[in-house]
């Protein structure tokens, strides 16, 4: 027993007492505050819970589609650049001659629906059916085959009519597929490939099966020289896949197959690589947009983290006098401490169950449009369902506890070392965190976070640079700025006096004069919400100038010719020569930029290979905007060969993934063998972030032996009427793209938007979050002064001067919350897109400043706060003087 | 952690591979009575008939293990070849082939079915033998012939293989009639005794293996007649240097066809054919497959006359271990076919070694083999 303890009572009756009369009487007297901050705290775990599984589904998706069909292979033998032809295969069998691997060659085409060539994208994918049954047969011993029904209604043979051996227009779908576009068996789709239109009939719908991945929704299978015939390329190959059969010579014959097929690669100029290899260096490539949302979905929570201090500190005032009471009786201090950490607990376990039902719900929201994203920007993906790991429950539950402890325990510590005479003095100016108040220190904490805006990238694997640094500044900034923020109240409370302020107005100029620490802690809080939300806007205005003035720049042409299909960086369709040719000598087209793209890989990154030939007029051809200028400039400067050498111009995103820039070497592999090509210019491109290289297309047809174009820039005859022109085109040419200057702006934009929408859900979620957060804090501090209350109505205020005067006050702190956030946000803004933005994405962007957006946000949040302030005020005064009387 | 494998969403899809493909059997070729097979040629491939089989099944023995052995190759005709086929991906011809290898010390049977196009991956020469499929390989070379053949990564096996007696053809005229309808024949050419010699990889161990074997080659359009169910098969290999070729064909009533045969071969290669009056075929011991549920009799008792002595003789086949079916994975057949000692019933002694087959347990083979 301590005998220093004037209680007798043992610790778990001091508990009860604690909970009952220091908590749940609390919430139960205040109900909805005790929702709405169970409310926060759910919203910001939901919000940082549903992006990382958005994230997780939008790219698990990544394309080996014969995953799903066949399950997982050992190898995947690809070119580095074109097709692989498919002689290779005899060469690869007398490479294996002894080896039990099972080898699957695929062909992957991409297309669209006839009907909406701008649609959704569509991907063939050709594999040997036959050679794919043997995926049942290379498994275990013990396997019973298909078993003795399944053949009982077999009347689908690979010869004879229904066979789909060789077949260009008979497909296989998935239950994903059937569903999503309204198809069965029998069905027949008008599809797109390249700049044809074919018709193939569903064959049949390819069942779920438990052990694989889900066959994507947007996947055609089909017999593999049925493919190439569909797509004319009657002897391409993407890949082959090899898989080793199990059993006790397994690592050995998986050695010897790796051996030998890494050998061909390097003898032949393809690539070898494990699933696993490909997939994480092809979703690396995304890490860094994944990475930026995830910080962004923390936002939400950081934001619910101050707003939950603030709501620990307005009940620790709330309950002061019980403290002093249970002071008096003997608690100890870190009994009291104790009480207030597991009420921290209990909000966080209850915060964090829902947040993460919530969060489950929002991903499933939200993960279409980071796919949809992905897709744009990066690589091919399709969507999977969203799984909620137990380890990911986990995870949000120890976040949102934590996050929920750390908002407690300063308030804890307050409640539980405040001596028992202070605690019973009601309206001292208490609460906020005393750091608030050291100013010298923000500024430290400003100069150290410009300092480490400085600091170079943090390289994480092969592909991905982490801006730790910039990270670290923006941190360090957004709590130094919490700090200084004090600085703006003597200012602002100066404000509100001029003029001739009536007696409330006056009132809460004296009130911001000598600001508390809850003051200080309600406008930082404000103030970080804000800046943070004000630095995307910002970042999304810069992007969004940029991208205008690229477009504005980029597209000088009349007209523009595309094959038809999805705007994805997957879209492989291309323009025959016999389409171009003739678009290109119709009547009123004055000259035309072409372009051939191709898919390469150097030092294992895989980006775009351009040929280009521009219009030969100085004038009208395709300008690029230059970050890093050719020493040349014209339309015909890429055909200058020096010796070996080939000039080539490479996008800013690609110098950043190469480690390269203007002069440097590079190798590019192509079907006519390893072609040198030295860099001399590095231009901006913000269409996609693998990276672009572009060479002249005199060399790319002689090294492809190819006459197909991606796309084409039109230059029409002046007097020429482009909407008219455009029009007769896409008459004659149905199955191709063919869209004015105005209409693929419009379109360019509108993807932009469409690439943001994340973005723009996440910002609002942090302004409804601070908004809201601002509203109880108001609450708080006008009950921490409840007696002034009180004597201002003794005498003689009414109770909506009184209103009127925590109107007063909350715009008051609203102003200051706003100014200090914008503050804020230059500089978060400045660290975006000068340091994060380029370490991550290799984007070049102009600081833009959104003014009229951010007028509009300071007026909404002023008024919000008017109006908060007035409604908590007012009825505060009816609550106050009630209990006066 | 590597994705299960098994899959047959797109087999259940098709409903399953029929052994025969499209094309009447009458725009195929027939075996022709009198027809004179020329050899090396005819070890080659037949392309303008539906079905051909190379069949090896034998005995191995490393020291006092022993083991035994299947390697069939399936060529299926889907169409006849009048117009070229697709070089690297053909659909005129699908290969199915089989391995098997069962080791009786550890009751483990190896087995794997590889179904293939004609193409880069399979193929069968004509002129001379060399078939593939996969990895797994069947050739003349000089005077022998050489296997390669493994199962997932458990098994391989590389043997040579040497005649000992040269081959003979079984049937009248030249062609081994199977029912009443004309095209139910086949040409059928056999090597009834091969010495093997070769390495065996199984689990950790490379075995010097050694033993015999037999090699069918049958060239048809049409195996089985209509009303035909399936057949039980057997190759015997005595120990006194005779062999016996012997089949039942079950008919759907339950009776045995008349165009069941049974051959002596005796030290010279030479035959004599008994008809399915003159032996019976006794089911016995039956053995029900855990995988299919299909019962087979896997322990027949065969009573045939002895050419050389005139005597009936009963022979009871005892297999080396039961579970010797072949399950099949795409090609929808599953059968029995596994090795066994002959047991001389009237003095209880191991005689020689055998090689029995039997198919239409487990499903309708007719229906596949039309």
């Amino acid at each position: 027993m301590k005998s220093s303890s004037p209680s007798t009572l043992p610790p778990v009756a001091v508990g009860r007492i604690l909970w009952s009369r220091v908590i749940w009487r609390h919430w139960k007297r205040e109900p909805w505050l005790t929702a709405v901050l169970v409310g926060i705290l759910s919203l910001g775990v939901a919000v940082f819970l549903s992006v990382r599984l958005a994230n997780k589904a939008a790219v698990s998706g990544f394309g080996l589609f014969t995953e799903s069909i066949a399950g997982e292979s050992d190898f995947i033998l690809r070119p580095g650049a074109g097709r692989l032809p498919v002689e290779e295969l005899w060469r690869i069998r007398e490479e294996l001659t002894r080896s039990p691997a099972e080898i699957f060659p695929v062909l992957e085409v991409s297309g669209a629906l006839a009907d909406e060539p701008n649609g959704p994208l569509l991907r063939f994918v050709g594999a040997d059916l036959v050679a794919l049954q043997n995926t049942a047969n290379s498994i275990r011993n013990d396997s019973s085959g298909p078993g003795p029904d399944s053949e009982s209604d077999g009347q689908g043979r690979f010869g004879g009519e229904d066979s789909l051996l060789g077949r260009a227009d008979r497909v296989l779908v998935g239950e994903a597929f059937a569903k999503r576009f309204q198809v069965e068996k029998g069905s027949v789709l008008s599809v797109l490939i390249h700049d044809r239109k074919a018709e193939v009939e569903i064959r049949g719908v390819l069942p779920a099966n438990p052990n694989l991945p889900e066959v994507p929704d947007h996947l055609l299978l089909m017999d593999l020289p049925g493919l190439q015939a569909l797509a004319r390329e009657p002897d391409a190959l993407s890949r082959v896949e090899f898989r080793i059969p199990e059993g006790v010579h397994f690592a050995e014959n998986r050695r010897l197959v790796g051996e030998r097929m890494w050998d061909f690669a390097s003898e032949n100029g393809y690539l070898l690589h494990t699933p696993e290899d490909r997939k994480s260096s092809v979703t690396q490539m995304s890490a860094a947009f994944r990475l930026n949302l995830t910080i962004l979905s923390g936002l939400a929570l950081l934001v619910g983290v101050y707003l939950i201090l603030q709501a620990m500190e307005a009940a620790v005032i709330k309950r002061r006098s019980e403290i002093a009471v249970l002071r008096s009786l003997g608690v100890t201090p870190a009994q009291i401490r104790a009480a207030w950490m597991w009420e921290g607990v209990v909000f966080g376990i209850l915060g964090s169950i829902l947040g993460i039902l919530l969060g489950r719900i929002l991903a499933m929201g939200m993960v279409g449009a980071i796919a949809r994203t992905v897709n744009t920007l990066y690589y091919e993906t399709t969507t999977t369902s969203i799984s909620l790991s137990g380890g990911e429950v986990l995870f949000c539950l120890a976040f949102g506890l934590g996050a929920s402890l750390f908002a407690t325990w300063l308030p804890a510590r307050e409640a539980s070392q405040t001596p028992p005479a202070q605690s019973l003095k009601q309206g001292t100016r208490g609460g906020g965190i005393a750091v608030l108040k050291r100013w010298p220190l923000g500024l430290v904490l400003i100069a150290a976070g410009i300092g480490f805006a400085f600091l170079p990238p943090f390289q994480s694997g092969i592909e991905n640079q982490v801006p730790l640094g910039g990270y670290l500044a923006a941190i360090l900034a957004v709590f130094g700025a919490s700090i200084l923020i004090g600085l703006l109240f003597r200012p602002v409370s100066r404000g509100l006096r001029s003029g001739r302020p009536g007696p409330m107005r006056q009132y809460a100029a004296s009130q911001l004069q000598r600001p508390g620490g809850r003051h200080r802690l309600t406008a930082a809080g404000l103030a970080v919400a804000i800046g943070m939300s004000a630095a995307m806007a910002i970042l999304v205005a810069s992007f969004e100038n940029t991208l205008t003035g690229w477009i504005g720049q980029l597209l000088k042409a009349d007209a523009y010719v595309a094959a038809a299909g999805a705007n994805s960086v997957a879209n492989e369709n291309t323009l025959s020569p016999a389409v171009w040719k003739e678009i290109e000598a119709s009547e009123g087209v004055a000259g035309v930029d072409r372009l051939r793209r191709y898919s390469v890989t150097v030092q294992g990154r895989e980006f775009f290979l351009g040929g280009a030939d521009y219009n030969n007029d100085p004038e009208r051809y395709l300008q690029l905007i230059w970050i890093d200028p050719p020493a040349k400039k014209g339309p015909r400067v890429l055909e200058e060969k020096m010796e070996q050498v080939h000039p080539g111009w490479i996008s800013e995103s690609l110098a950043r993934r190469l480690s390269i820039e203007k002069g440097s070497p590079v190798v590019l592999p192509t079907p006519a063998g390893p072609k040198k090509i030295e860099v001399t210019g590095v231009f901006a491109e913000y269409g996609n972030e693998t990276g672009t290289m572009i060479v002249s297309r005199r060399f790319t047809r002689e090294w492809y032996g190819d006459e197909r174009l991606t796309n084409m820039a039109v230059y029409f005859d002046e007097g020429v009427d482009a909407e008219e022109k455009v029009a007769r085109l896409s008459e004659q040419f149905p199955a191709i793209n063919v869209r004015t200057n105005a209409r693929l702006r419009e379109e360019s934009i509108r993807i932009f938007h469409q690439t943001f929408a994340v973005t723009y859900a996440l910002e609002a979620i942090a302004v409804l979050i601070a908004v809201t957060g601002l509203g109880l804090a108001l609450a708080g501090l006008l009950l921490e002064r409840k007696n002034e209350l009180a004597t201002l109505k003794s005498i003689g205020a009414t109770r909506k001067e009184v209103a009127l005067a925590a109107m007063w006050e909350s715009s008051g702190i609203a102003v200051i919350g706003y100014l200090g956030g914008i503050l804020l946000s230059f500089f978060l803004g400045w660290v975006l897109i000068f340091v994060i933005n380029p370490q991550s994405f290799g984007w070049t962007l102009s600081y833009r400043i959104p003014w009229g957006a951010f007028a509009m946000l300071g007026i909404l949040t002023v008024l919000t706060a008017g109006l908060v302030g007035y409604v908590v005020g007012y009825q505060k005064a009816q609550l106050d003087s009630d209990r006066e009387e | 952690m590597r994705t299960p494998r098994p899959v047959f969403a797109i087999f259940l899809l098709l409903g399953g591979l029929f052994l025969s493909g499209g094309g009447a059997a009458a725009e195929w070729s027939k075996p022709r009575v009198g027809h004179v097979l020329q050899f090396p040629r005819d070890h080659g491939s037949h392309p303008d008939f539906k079905i051909e089989w190379w069949y090896l099944t034998g005995h191995l023995f490393a020291g006092d293990r022993r083991f035994g052995f299947q390697a069939t190759f399936f060529r299926l005709g889907q169409r006849p070849e009048t117009v070229p086929d697709d070089e690297a991906f053909g659909d005129a011809q699908i290969y199915m082939a089989h391995m098997g290898l069962s080791d009786p010390e550890t009751g483990e049977f190896y087995h794997q079915e590889r179904l293939n196009r004609a193409g880069w991956n399979a193929g069968a020469k004509e002129g001379d033998l060399q078939v593939f499929n996969g990895d797994w390989k069947l050739e003349r070379v000089g005077n022998f012939l050489e296997l390669s053949g493994s199962v997932r990564s458990e098994v391989r096996f590389d043997l040579r293989l040497l005649a000992h007696k040269p081959q003979v053809i079984f049937g009248e005229e030249g062609i081994s009639r199977k029912g009443p309808e004309g095209t139910a024949a086949s040409y059928y050419i056999t090597f009834p005794r091969l010495d093997v010699e070769g390495t065996l990889l199984l689990g950790e161990e490379k075995l010097e293996v050694a033993g015999e074997a037999w090699m069918d080659h049958e060239i048809s359009s049409s195996q089985l007649d209509r009303n035909q169910i399936g057949w039980d098969w057997a190759a015997f290999q005595f120990y006194d240097g005779r062999e016996i070729m012997g089949y039942v064909l079950r008919e759907k009533e339950g009776s045995v066809s008349p165009y069941s045969k049974l051959v002596w071969i005796d030290r010279e290669g030479n035959l004599t054919h008994q008809k399915a009056e003159e032996y019976r075929w006794i089911h016995q011991g039956e053995w029900e497959s855990p995988k299919t549920g299909a019962v087979y009799p896997i322990s027949p008792q065969i009573e045939t006359t002895d050419p050389a002595t005139g005597k009936r003789r009963k022979f009871l086949l005892q297999p080396t271990m039961a579970a010797q079916e072949m399950v099949g994975g795409s090609g929808g057949v599953s059968y029995w076919e596994g090795a066994c000692d002959i047991i001389d019933v009237e003095t209880d002694e191991i005689i020689g070694r055998a090689f029995l087959e039997m198919t239409g347990y487990a499903d309708n083979i007719s229906e596949k083999l039309q």
